[in-house]
């Protein structure tokens, strides 16, 4: 998962860069956001993560217990950095004019010992995104989407199945054979974003320098904005608390 | 005549009508005279042999249709071998069982045939019973899966009958083969499912398994609370329609079709629903009550129906969902035994409950009885507030979800 991430952050850092070398106005250097998003309080207050009741489809029980990680994952908190993990954040309004991201990047979710991997996928607007099955039984995946088209296809066992999606949106995506399986894409035509790592930290490189707007969302928390963030040449760092009162549920 | 007493001694309902009757009941005796006497008739009158073979009971089958039949719509294929095709799945070989003239041969005295029914070709009869009234005899070694060739899922006629017969049990091209009359005993389309198993239905309509029908559905009837140890209204889930009574207003054939292709035909009201929330997190679920003071969704969950509160001042929108959250998966996860087994289970339940008379309806005596019924029979106030969900006991209830000015956050 951290791979595939890294993988399409260095390809859009590519892209921004492009668009940056491709104007021919004397360009300021660019600078970075990074920052991390914590949980606010003693380690011992984090709230824990329920088992997922696997065991509840008997003839898939063994292997889907199998799984590395058998635990929910709508808030991750890491225990040592109290850094939370799966934040979507992007900065809005920057010139993204010569971004065009359709068929750049082939994504990959896949669905492993009946769980989603990874937990949320970024993938720019109009993207091919490949939808995997790497288990011996059948799955589906169901979207639940308002500007993009809803979904629902059977993947059979180490089948697969390509798509695309065409507008903003975090997609909630579900298995309805295994109803713990719950996982989410989100879909940007932004190419300044970031999703934070599991030790809450995210970094978004090749900002051109101005005020913006920085959001974050969480499938758990909500989102929340915050206005007026300078970013000038070199690092600008930007660290956000899940108990902030601007956070909408 | 001697009365049929039970080992306790006591005389058996069975036993009491009997002596009231007779052995077989006046209609049956008055039947068996008639059969009588046509026979005489038939006998007694010259040319009246030939007449019979060529009468309408007799039916000339063709051997190509009836192997077209065998791996089409009579579905034989699926679960029978017969000819090097088909996979010997729910049933015995027919190659070995069948064709083989000694095994047959050795097998036909074992049964005898139905009272009434001629036999044009040895062996028919053993045939069509084993087509038309599969429970009445099953061969070793398996179940009375098959269900009947004449009922709701197969629906042969006669003449694909004789086509079956032509292929199954050979005769000279052109030899007429009697083929009693079906579906004589009335349009009950539910014929066809004496042989499913309503315990194995209920088991998996209950089965402890998050793809269980119970997962959604519910279906209650005074038993199975005391089998479950629960309320009614825990005895399933609630974001599809209940089907407790379903099997006395559809017929198995639209029931079949619902599960296996849900998006055909939709219950309205139980259109799942995508709220979104200000801070764009997305819930799913059965809107329950919406209101001034804000919405209350139901979803389903591991742990039986979970509801969860969103103020109205956190909701940004709430759309219908186009499609059926059951999908297509079904078809997948329960093989034609076991949906046939889940429609006997359905139409027992539905005798069951129809039994019990109006106490027992949704929304009943037996519903207001509880104070969670309102949340299942559509009765839940509008201008309610999350609070009330506290003062139900055992329900789950998801965190509410309101903006931090309302209450503190608990993330």
């Amino acid at each position: 998962m951290r791979i595939q991430t890294a993988i399409s952050s260095l390809a859009l850092a590519a892209l921004a860069a492009n668009a940056a070398a491709a104007s021919t106005d004397p360009v300021p250097a660019n600078g970075t956001l990074a920052g991390k998003v914590v949980f606010h309080g003693e380690a011992t207050a984090i709230p824990k993560l329920a088992k997922l009741d696997m065991a509840s489809k008997p003839e898939h029980a063994a292997h889907c217990l199998a799984a590395s990680d058998t635990s929910e994952r709508g808030m991750l908190v890491d225990k040592a950095s109290l850094g939370i993990a799966n934040v979507f954040v992007e900065i809005r309004k920057v010139n993204k004019d010569e971004w065009d991201p359709k068929g750049v990047v082939l994504q990959h979710a896949d669905q492993d010992h009946c769980r989603f991997e990874p937990h949320v996928l970024v993938v720019p607007v109009g993207a091919d995104v490949k939808f995997a099955n790497s288990d011996p039984f059948m799955h589906n995946v169901h979207f639940y989407a308002k500007k993009n088209p809803a979904a629902n296809f059977g993947i059979p066992e180490k089948g697969e199945k390509i798509v695309a999606f065409k507008a903003d949106e975090k997609v909630r995506v579900k298995c309805d054979v295994h109803p713990w399986m719950d996982s989410w894409v989100v879909v940007t035509s932004n190419p300044f974003h970031a999703l934070t790592g599991p030790d809450g930290s995210y970094s978004i490189p090749n900002v051109p320098p101005g005020t913006y707007e920085v959001r974050y969302w969480h499938e758990t928390l909500g989102s929340l904005k915050v206005k007026d963030v300078v970013i000038g040449e070199g690092p600008t760092n930007l660290d956000v608390q899940h108990d902030n009162g601007d956070w909408k549920a | 005549m001697s009365s049929t007493t039970t080992a306790t001694g006591r005389r058996s309902p069975q036993a009491a009508a009997e002596l009231r009757e007779g052995p077989h009941g006046p209609s049956r005796f008055a039947f068996g005279v008639l059969l009588l006497l046509s026979g005489v008739v038939a006998a007694s009158l010259p040319g009246a042999e030939l007449l019979d073979r060529s009468g309408p009971d007799s039916l000339v089958g063709d051997a190509a249709r009836g192997r077209a039949l065998f791996s089409g719509r009579g579905r034989c294929v699926e679960c029978h071998h017969f000819e090097g095709r088909g996979r010997q799945v729910a049933g015995p070989s027919l190659d070995a069982h069948w064709a083989a003239g000694p095994a047959l041969a050795a097998r036909l005295p074992l049964r005898p045939r139905p009272a009434g029914w001629r036999e044009e070709v040895p062996g028919d009869a053993y045939l069509l019973q084993s087509l038309i009234e599969p429970a009445a005899f099953v061969a070793d070694g398996w179940t009375d899966a098959m269900p009947a060739a004449d009922g709701a899922l197969l629906r042969l006629g006669r003449q694909d009958l004789a086509d079956l017969l032509a292929l199954l049990n050979p005769a000279p091209a052109g030899t007429p083969r009697w083929i009693p009359e079906i579906g004589a005993a009335g349009p009950d389309p539910w014929r066809a499912l004496p042989h499913a198993d309503v315990a194995r239905g209920e088991e998996l309509f209950f089965r402890s398994d998050d793809s269980a029908c119970s997962g959604c559905h519910l279906v209650r009837v005074p038993r199975l609370e005391e089998r479950f140890h629960a309320p009614f209204w825990k005895l399933g889930g609630l974001v599809g329609p209940e089907l407790t009574r379903l099997a006395l207003v559809a017929g198995p054939d639209a029931i079949l079709a619902s599960i296996v292709r849900p998006n055909a035909a939709r219950t309205s009201g139980f259109r799942d629903m995508l709220l979104e929330t200000e801070g764009e997190r997305l819930l799913t679920g059965l809107l329950v009550a919406q209101g001034a003071a804000g919405a209350l969704l139901l979803e389903a969950s591991p742990q039986g129906p979970l509801f969860q509160w969103i103020d109205a001042d956190s909701i940004a929108s709430i759309d219908p969902v186009t499609d059926s959250r059951m999908t297509h998966v079904f078809a997948e996860l329960l093989d034609p035994g076991q949906r046939l087994d889940v429609l006997a289970f359905l139409r027992a339940a539905a005798l069951e409950s129809a039994a019990l008379g109006e106490a027992a309806l949704p929304g009943g005596a037996l519903g207001a009885r509880d104070p969670a019924a309102a949340l299942y029979t559509g009765r839940w106030p509008a201008a309610a507030r999350p609070e009330l969900l506290q003062q139900i006991p055992g329900l789950f209830v998801a965190g509410t979800i309101s903006q931090p000015s309302d209450q503190p956050r608990n993330p």
